[in-house]
């Protein structure tokens, strides 16, 4: 049987593998479609995108510092 | 060998992804020192074996799967045992902490994630278990295909898939948790 709550899971999945590039020719076709005619696809592949996003702007990247670059270069020359 | 002159090759076409090997070292260590050794060594050991690289393929998977195998290494080093460890053998020394209990989906609306900072994601992420980490790091910040990804962490495909989706799912649910601080409440949340 499926519940609401099922419904949504199914949903959160395939939203999650149709941004992964993960659905197959099938799959990505009926999500389409999906998403034409059912707003719960597309308000939760819009929360999904932006949370994307997000994560990708805000996360705290580390940086190399310049020696380290070329203390590498010297070390494979040696 | 892919070209002629291994120098500029390793210049030109493996050193342009430092930045991001660091980056996955880091989230994999916690500790920039370690991570600044993790690269070292992974693109001396990735130039001394440049010519088992095959022309036309990821060089950037390759040196990130380099970098996964000098971590197990250097594991394998710290706690001195001879024997054969795997990533996950590691993963699991890492992080004792008991798996939780996380729903399939956790629905983090923009205004609510619009809230939330950037070193509350950062932290969001270090705290929790290195498995799921490096899948998020590899997968949402690299973009790395599921498949590169199995092949980095020699995991099956089935495993990424399954592993991703609760790892994101636990990154939300501690997002969540730093955005109830911001006085969010429950209904904000719900649809």
């Amino acid at each position: 049987m499926i519940t609401p709550t099922n419904e949504k899971k199914q949903i959160y999945m395939q939203v999650n593998l149709f941004l992964d590039n993960q659905l197959e020719d099938s799959e990505r076709s009926d999500f389409l479609t999906h998403l034409e005619n059912n707003i719960h696809y597309s308000q939760m592949l819009h929360q999904e995108k932006h949370f994307r996003s997000l994560f990708k702007e805000k996360l705290t990247r580390t940086s190399v510092h310049p020696n380290l670059i070329e203390h590498i270069k010297k070390r494979v020359q040696d | 060998m892919p070209t002629d002159n291994k120098y500029d090759f390793f210049e030109k076409e493996l050193l342009m992804h430092i930045d991001a090997l660091h980056n996955f070292a880091f989230y994999l260590s916690h500790n920039q020192e370690e991570a600044d050794d993790l690269v070292q060594e992974t693109y001396y050991k990735a130039f001394k074996h440049i010519e088992y690289f095959e022309d036309g393929t990821n060089s950037k998977a390759w040196l990130f799967k380099i970098l996964k195998n000098n971590f197990i290494n250097d594991y394998r080093r710290k706690s001195r045992s001879l024997k054969r460890v795997d990533f996950e053998e590691v993963l699991r020394e890492y992080d004792d902490e008991d798996d939780v209990d996380l729903p399939d989906e956790i629905a983090l609306d923009p205004d609510v994630a619009g809230l939330i900072l950037g070193d509350e994601i950062t932290q969001a992420l270090k705290t929790i278990p290195i498995d799921y980490r490096s899948l998020i790091v590899l997968s949402d910040l690299e973009d790395f295909t599921y498949e590169e990804i199995s092949k980095i962490l020699d995991i099956p495909l089935g495993t990424v898939r399954s592993r991703l989706h609760r790892a994101r799912a636990m990154l939300k649910k501690k997002l969540y948790s730093y955005a109830k601080g911001f006085g969010i409440n429950e209904k904000n949340n719900k649809h």
